[in-house]
Order: C-alpha cells, then sequence, then structure tokens
C-alpha cells in the first residue's frame, strides 16, 4: 500500500484516506491529493520507506 | 447483545464518578510541553494570564473514551525495587495514602490480548472522559521559585490543585531536569514522567533505561518523541489512568537527605503539622525547605499563624545547626544534596555522556525556536520571492525578447500574408500568438518557480515547520486553530480546503471558515501576481499586496473567531524531520502541480485571447464591442480605480482562472505590461484580482457545499470587498503622488 505524508501537518496516511478534490473541474485528474487530517492539497507523490 | 456499546457502558461503570480529569503539563522550558500539549489538544487551545499576572497559560480540551482508561491492569513495568545498603541515596516509600491497599490485577487470556487491541488506537472525538490539558509555564524549580513563570506554577499547583501532573523532562538534560521532578514528588498528586526527547538523546549517544527510572522514581516514565509524536497517545492514556485509579496507583519513592539533615528536617515537619497553617496546599516538606532556606514568601504566611514564634525559633535553629555542620549556607547545602541526588539517579539510569548535537537538530531547534523561528520563515519567504523575481526577470530578458524579437513579427508576418480572413488572422495572432506569449512570460518563470520552491520546502520538512511557528504565532495573536487551518490549507488550492470545512460541526462555522478560505489566494495565483507586480512595478509593492492579503485574512479570523464556540479538536500535527530533498520526487511533485498550467491554462488563454482579439476588433476596430464595454465600465474601472477601461474584460475573464486576469494584461499591452499600465495601475490591478471572486471551480464547490444563496452573496461580498479596497489605494497612492 503506498502511504503519503502530508507536508503540511506531517500526517502519514493511505490513498483511500485521502479526502477528495471531488467538485474540482479536474476531478481527480489534477494527481493530487489532500490531507485527512489538515485539508492541505499536495501533488500524490508517494513516500519512499 | 454483545456490541461496542456495551462494553463502551461496561467501561464507563468502572468510574461512576469520573467525568473529567485535569492534566497539567509541568517542566522546565524547552522541554517540548507545547509540542505536546498541541499534539494532544489540537489547535483549539485557549490562552489566559493566569489571575493576578502576566503569565500566560493554555487550556485545552481532549477526550478519551473510557475503554482507554479502563485497563485492570496497571502500568506495567513498575516492579517493588529496594535500595541495597551501598546505594548513596536512601528514599522515602511511605505511601501517600490508598484506598484499596496493594490491589493490583493482571489482565490474563484472550482477555488480555482484547484489551492490549483495544488500546492500541484510540478515537479522539469518541465522547468519554473529558481530559483538560493545562500548559504550565516553564519553570528550573518550584521548590525556590524566583520567576514569575515558577512563581505561577507552584501557586497552580497549591491551588488548583491538577488531579495529575504530567511531568515532562529533556532527556539530554537529565540531572537537571530532575531537581525539578524530585520536587514534584513531594506533591499528593499522581504523577507520570514524560521523558522527552529521546530521539536526540540517543543520537548524543545517551541511552536511558526508563524501566529503572520508573523504579527508582516510583512512577510511570514514558519515553516519547514530541515532535514525532511518538508515545504521545500511551503518555495521555498513562496519565488518565493514573488520574482515573487514585487508590492503585504506585509509590512515589521520595528523595530522603542525607547525614542527618533528613532528621531534622523531619522535625520541623512534625511541628508545621500541628499547627493551624493558612490554607495553601503546599506539602510540609517543601514548605520547611522554603523556610529553611528563608524563602520569603512563606515566612509571612507562618507569621500570620498563632504559633509561629515558637516555629519560627525552631527553623532559626535548625537552620544554624546545619550551617554549622556543613561550614556553608544553608541554601547551598541543601541544593548540593538534591544536586547529588539527581546526578545518583541519572547515574542509575542512564549510560553514555553526552556527545554532540547533531547538525540536523540543532538547526531544526533554531528553525522552530520561539524567537528566531519566525523571522527564519520570514526571511524564508521573502527569498523565495525574490528567487521568483530574478526568475522572471532572466527569463524575460532572454526567451522573452527573442520572442518579441523573431517569433512574434515573424508570425505576423505569416498570418497576414497567408490567412485571406480577417477574423481568422485577429484569432491565429490573438490566441496563438500572444496568447501563447502571455502564457510563457507568466506561467513558466513565476510559477514554474514558485512550484519548484514550494516542492523544496516541503520535501525538506520545512513547510511543517512553518505551520508549527504559524500555529504558535496565531496563539499568541489570541487566535485558536478552527481559523488558522482554512488558512494554511487553502494556500494549496482553495477547492479541497472548502471541502475540508465539513468537519466543522455547525453551519455557521461551515459559513465562515468557507469564507475565510475563498479569500485566501491559492499558490499559483499569488505566484503569478506578486511575480507580476515584483518584476513590472515594484518588489515593493508585491510584498505590500501579500502583507494587505494576510492582514484581510488575520483580521477577519480575529473578529469571527469570537463567533465560534472554544472547544475543538483541532489539528494534530506530526514534525517531519528535515533532510535533504531528492532530486526525483521533488521534480515529479513540480510537474504535477504544473502539468495543470499546460493542459488547462494554456488553452484557456489562447480561447481568451482571440475572444479579446474579435472583441478589440469588431465591429470596427475603431468603435469595438471592447470599447463599447469599456464605456459603460469606465466609471468604476477608470473613475473609480483609475485603471485603463480595457482591463475590465480581464476582470470578466478571470472568474476561470484568477491568473488569467494577468495574462489577459499582457495580450492587452501587446508588448512589455509596464508600457500599458503605471506601477500605481499594476498595484491596484493586482490587489484587486488577488481578493475579488474565487476561480469558478471554488464557485463551484461552494454550491455544491453551501447552495446559491450563500455561494452569491459570498461572491458578491468579496467583488465588493476588492472594488472597494482597489479604490481606497489608487486614491491613497494618487494622493501620495504616484504617477
Ligand atoms: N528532537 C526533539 N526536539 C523536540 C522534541 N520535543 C520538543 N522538541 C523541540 O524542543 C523545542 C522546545 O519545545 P517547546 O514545546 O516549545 O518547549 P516548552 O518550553 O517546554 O513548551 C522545540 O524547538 C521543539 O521542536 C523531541 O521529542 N525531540
Ligand atoms: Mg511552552
Ligand atoms: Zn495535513
Amino acid at each position: 500500500m503506498t502511504t503519503y505524508q502530508c507536508p503540511m501537518c506531517g500526517r502519514k496516511f493511505e490513498k483511500a484516506q485521502a479526502t477528495g478534490c471531488a467538485g474540482c473541474m479536474m476531478a481527480r485528474a489534477c494527481g493530487a491529493i489532500a490531507c485527512p487530517n489538515c485539508g492541505y492539497e499536495f501533488p500524490a507523490v508517494p513516500e519512499e520507506a | 447483545m454483545k456490541g461496542p456499546r456495551k462494553r463502551k457502558f461496561r467501561h464507563r461503570k468502572q468510574f461512576p464518578e469520573l467525568n473529567h480529569l485535569r492534566i497539567a503539563l509541568v517542566g522546565q522550558p524547552n522541554v517540548g510541553k507545547s509540542v505536546i500539549f498541541n499534539n494532544w489538544t489540537g489547535l483549539g487551545a485557549i490562552v489566559s494570564n493566569y489571575p493576578g499576572t502576566t503569565v500566560e497559560i493554555l487550556e485545552g480540551t481532549v477526550y478519551l473514551s473510557y475503554r482507554d482508561v479502563y485497563s485492570p491492569r496497571w502500568h506495567p513495568g513498575i516492579k517493588d525495587w529496594q535500595p541495597t545498603e551501598e546505594d548513596e541515596f536512601q528514599q522515602d516509600d511511605r505511601p501517600f495514602r490508598r484506598d484499596r491497599p496493594g490491589r493490583r490485577q493482571h489482565g490474563r487470556g484472550i482477555g488480555k490480548h482484547f484489551r492490549k487491541w483495544a488500546l492500541k488506537d484510540f478515537d479522539e472525538t469518541i465522547e468519554g472522559l473529558q481530559l483538560d490539558i493545562v500548559d504550565l509555564p516553564g519553570s528550573y524549580t518550584i521548590v525556590s521559585p524566583s520567576t514569575e513563570d515558577e512563581k505561577v506554577t507552584l501557586r497552580y499547583l497549591q491551588q488548583d490543585t491538577p488531579d495529575v501532573i504530567v511531568n515532562v523532562v529533556d532527556a539530554t538534560n537529565l540531572p537537571r531536569n530532575l531537581l525539578l521532578t524530585i520536587a514534584l514528588l513531594e506533591f499528593n498528586i499522581p504523577m507520570v514522567v514524560c521523558l522527552n526527547q529521546v530521539d536526540l538523546a540517543r543520537r548524543m549517544g545517551i541511552e536511558i533505561d526508563e524501566k529503572k527510572l520508573e523504579m527508582l522514581l516510583g512512577v510511570p516514565v514514558i519515553p516519547t518523541v514530541a515532535i514525532h509524536g511518538t508515545n504521545l497517545k500511551l503518555l495521555l492514556r498513562t496519565a488518565a489512568k493514573s488520574g482515573a485509579y487514585k487508590g492503585v496507583r504506585p509509590n512515589p519513592r521520595r528523595f530522603l537527605f542525607p547525614n542527618g539533615i533528613e532528621a531534622k528536617l523531619r522535625r520541623l515537619e512534625q511541628r508545621l503539622s500541628q499547627m493551624q497553617l493558612c490554607p495553601m496546599n503546599l506539602p510540609l516538606r517543601i514548605l520547611s525547605q522554603q523556610l529553611l532556606e528563608e524563602y520569603a514568601q512563606c515566612a509571612a504566611c507562618i507569621e500570620s499563624s498563632l504559633e509561629s514564634e515558637e516555629a519560627l525559633n525552631l527553623v532559626k535553629t535548625i537552620r544554624t545547626e546545619i550551617e554549622k555542620e556543613f561550614d556553608e549556607d544553608i541554601v547551598l547545602v541543601l541544593g548540593e544534596k538534591r544536586k547529588q541526588y539527581a546526578i545518583y539517579l541519572t547515574e542509575q539510569v542512564q549510560q553514555g555522556k553526552g556527545k554532540r548535537v547533531p547538525l540536523t537538530e540543532k538547526i531544526s531547534a533554531i528553525l522552530t525556536d520561539r524567537v528566531f523561528g519566525l523571522p527564519i520563515a520570514l526571511l524564508v519567504l521573502i527569498g523565495s520571492l525574490l528567487i521568483m523575481f530574478a526568475a522572471g526577470a532572466i527569463f524575460d530578458a532572454t526567451v522573452g525578447e527573442f520572442w518579441e524579437a523573431f517569433i512574434n513579427p515573424t508570425a505576423q508576418y505569416l498570418i497576414t500574408t497567408y490567412v485571406p480572413s480577417v477574423i481568422v488572422q485577429v484569432i491565429l495572432y490573438y490566441g496563438l500568438v500572444l496568447g501563447i506569449q502571455a502564457w510563457l512570460f507568466i506561467a513558466v518563470p513565476f510559477v514554474a518557480t514558485f512550484y519548484i520552491i514550494l516542492s523544496i520546502l516541503e520535501d525538506t520538512g520545512y513547510m511543517a515547520r512553518i505551520a508549527f511557528l504559524l500555529d504558535a504565532f496565531m496563539h499568541r495573536l489570541g487566535l485558536h486553530g478552527r481559523a488558522i487551518i482554512p488558512l494554511l490549507t487553502g494556500m494549496g488550492c482553495n477547492v479541497p480546503a472548502v471541502l475540508g470545512t465539513r468537519i466543522l460541526s455547525t453551519r455557521r462555522e461551515r459559513l465562515i471558515a468557507g469564507f475565510l478560505v475563498v479569500l485566501v489566494p491559492c499558490s499559483a495565483q499569488l505566484a503569478v501576481i506578486l511575480g507580476t507586480v515584483g518584476l513590472y512595478a515594484s518588489i515593493f509593492f508585491a510584498f505590500l499586496i501579500l502583507a494587505i492579503v494576510f492582514g484581510i485574512i488575520i483580521g477577519l479570523g480575529a473578529l469571527l473567531q469570537h463567533t465560534l464556540p472554544g472547544a475543538s479538536h483541532g489539528l494534530v500535527m506530526e514534525i517531519p524531520p528535515l533532510r535533504t530533498p531528492r532530486l526525483k520526487p521533488t521534480l515529479k511533485k513540480t510537474w504535477l502541480r504544473f502539468r495543470e498550467f499546460v493542459y488547462i491554462a494554456l488553452p484557456l488563454i489562447i480561447i481568451g485571447g482571440a475572444v479579446l482579439g474579435l472583441l478589440l476588433y469588431f465591429p470596427t476596430p475603431d468603435f469595438s464591442y471592447l470599447y463599447m464595454v469599456s464605456l459603460w465600465a469606465a466609471p468604476l474601472v477608470v473613475g473609480w480605480l483609475g485603471l485603463p477601461a480595457e482591463t475590465a474584460a480581464a476582470f470578466v475573464y478571470g472568474i476561470l482562472r484568477k491568473e488569467l486576469t494577468v495574462e489577459l494584461l499582457v495580450i492587452l499591452a501587446n508588448g512589455p505590461i509596464n508600457t500599458f499600465m503605471t506601477p500605481r495601475q499594476m498595484f491596484v490591478f493586482a490587489l484587486i484580482t488577488t481578493i475579488y471572486i474565487p476561480c469558478i471551480a471554488t464557485i463551484a464547490v461552494l454550491f455544491r457545499e453551501y447552495r446559491w444563496k450563500y455561494t452569491l452573496i459570498l461572491a458578491t461580498s468579496t467583488v465588493i470587498l476588492a472594488f472597494f479596497l482597489g479604490g481606497v489605494a489608487n486614491f491613497i497612492m494618487l494622493g501620495l503622488g504616484f504617477p
């Protein structure tokens, strides 16, 4: 499972937990995910262990 | 029925009387109390001055389910330990009070595994035991407090007696920290020692045996790394348990003075216990030491007592006895003994002496420092913007010149000679040539540079530190978490930030947060607007816009936060370690952000350019549609804002994406912007663009979240606000003599 770490609040989470960018013009095509903890949006580049 | 509901109820029943506990974080300065406090309470803390002082204490709330507090098994690891003959120091392990003497249950069998599993993770939002956390000011000592902070800490422990003390201890400097721990053990308050910064200690070559320290002190010791959030949940649970199981807590092993001092101290203690003292809830042992050390405040308290004469005489006698025996001032004698004990404890539990602090830790400490942190962050911000301006200037001088000198004339020649229709000529020239030119000038130098810098800030871990600093800064301004979360997240993109307001509980809170979010310029907008203004008008103006925008946000946040209720489950931060960014992920991040500018912004600007060209040339170039619109908008745009009339079109098109306004401006200028607009005009234009109507994607999501009424109100009010401020700025600058 790929995990991401939010650069704003440090929360580590999995893709399924990310809050979506639903409602955005790019839908999910923008390649960004938003942190479930603080909502900060950043490009989905997984954390390398 | 065997649902979790029933279980919860069962655990609730273990504490029929228990509704809430107050936990005080006590420790020396800079040990990490505030980091722990923030982690537990999130951003929703309340700052207040301790009554009658200027000292700030922070209070916050967190909930723990009863299931997490209930565990028949006491904190593991505290075994009975007796000092051996050759041990230098003896300890006092008389119990304070035992309601249920010595009853300890041990988990067994499958139940044990269940509890282990159940305690693994707890849900902070579940209704349960309310824990009020207090962050007390940093104090080196409470036996003879000298600073205002220390006095407040002591007074708090006496008068507002918390249910549990969490003594935060810096593992890198155990002897000094244990001095405070020893004194805290004298209070009849359940205590947990948090051995913090073990990461730093380990890297300095210090290993601490926390189990042994636990035995020596007689209270639970939890090793933690506060900045990474390690073990903080366990610490909270242990603290809650210590408060909940008053009867079965282990006994703190208190320090006994050696060499006959102890007997004398006991005598004094005995005498004091017979007196009717003022209702100060100070442990007699600490009071005796204070009296012996002639600590002024308590002498006054004793004097008010009836038998004070005799007691004070006893104090005097004992003091002279001890001073004679050691031939030294009593303050030094007692201090020395305490220090020796602290060093003794340290030697028992610590392996390895502190070596050097690793460089990254030093840097990290400076970056998040209370004093230097924010100025450094500000410098980094300014530096990043300057780099952006420089990149813009270089790009302009090279690619820009080349485009102006070769591509543009060549394309113009090709279009006019080979394309017969005027309409197609205009569309091609304005859309493709000028459109792409505008996009190139704006998107590439400013946005790309900005995104590279942003990715680097994120990947080094500095971003999280800025968030941490900003949070602390907001606290000092009296703003609590809910007003700042949108500020931080809105910077990335407004759309998910608006969606993020869903976590707020009431509709009113969501509306307020939504309004704040919309005012925050997203990073793309900011890069374009600041870059253009900085490069073509003045760098000072760029910073001014930044300052105004954040002034508005902070001001609004402060105004609106009064309407938000206090306690919240705020943001939990875990600051990642500093590291050097790696090239590939950083570039990938930059590209993922930037590609939106290729796939979406570029087509939009080409279309926009073409439409603008048509509006400029038809029906006739001298009396075009754009001219008609401009005439209509002139009172506002020219009269009030002092801008060229054509910019009205840019404002309208900017609804699609805000940075399009600036790109359209480049097309309108049909050359360098600074020949088309003066610095004053650019400033006003940029200010309005920053504030006015959110982009269409944000409007769409606002509509989804709040329905049309509030969306309309929000859009209109931002537009009015923007045009109002723009006009004010225009007249102020005219008044100041800007052309
Ligand atoms: N390496 C490391 N640094 C920490 C840890 N906990 C806190 N710090 C740092 O210690 C400094 C002081 O923390 P703070 O919470 O302000 O201390 P306070 O004065 O006790 O409230 C900050 O720079 C923190 O980043 C930790 O567990 N490890
Ligand atoms: Mg602090
Ligand atoms: Zn986050």
